[in-house]
């Protein structure tokens, strides 16, 4: 009995090491290349900026919203630049509150 | 003294000669009041993104300025009392860019 209870345990162990295996395999192999790159990577801040309408209209949907960070990929501390760059371009109609 | 940048649209049916009075007008207020503007950029008619005093274009001019509070204080009353502004937005920087803005009208886009 002993030796059967024993025998389940191992194979229970190899399982548990191979899941462990597969995982961090699916890991390095899906995960770590999927890795996104902030599009702001490498810019200096200072071309974040309410007149730089150019670059602002790419962080705005069609209704003119401003496109959250989960979907741009920027880092949050452009994103917070942007926040302030595209109110203030709006405030001088360069860019709508809301397209309709 | 602090820098700011001042911008204002004017009415579209304005010549670029009177929208440098304007401006004059502007520079002179400060001088008085011990300020003094260091840039000036001239942006040209942009269309708006919305409709501002129902009007749908505008002549838009950039001042850089290096004044005191007050003296930014008296140009903001006199930008609202002026009618041919239709909207202003003043704005404390810690440096002015170089490099002329994108938006400035060149000679190439004509």
């Amino acid at each position: 009995m002993s030796n059967i209870t024993e025998d389940k345990k191992q194979a229970d162990n190899i399982k548990l090491i191979n899941n462990a295996a597969n995982i961090l395999y699916m890991r390095k192999n899906n995960f770590s290349s999927k890795k996104r790159i902030c599009p702001l990577e490498g810019v200096s801040d200072s071309i974040i900026d309410y007149k730089n309408i150019k670059l602002l209209e790419q962080f705005i949907s069609e209704r003119g919203k401003i496109l959250p960070s989960r979907i741009t990929g920027v880092k949050a501390k452009r994103q917070r630049l942007l926040k302030t760059a595209i109110k203030r371009a709006r405030v001088l109609a360069l860019l709508p509150f809301e397209n309709i | 003294m602090a820098l700011y940048e001042s911008t204002f649209i004017s009415n579209q049916e304005l010549t670029e000669k009177q929208v440098d009075g304007l401006v004059q007008d502007f520079a002179d207020l400060l001088k008085h009041q011990g300020g003094k503007l260091v840039k000036k950029e001239y942006w040209g008619i942009r269309n708006f993104a919305y409709e501002i005093k129902k009007q749908k274009k505008g002549h838009y001019v950039m001042m850089c300025l290096d004044a005191s509070a007050e003296a930014l204080a008296t140009l903001e009353k006199k930008l609202k009392s002026q009618e041919e502004v239709l909207k202003y937005f003043n704005i404390k920087v810690n440096s002015f860019a170089e490099k002329t803005s994108m938006l400035e009208k060149t000679e190439e886009d004509n």
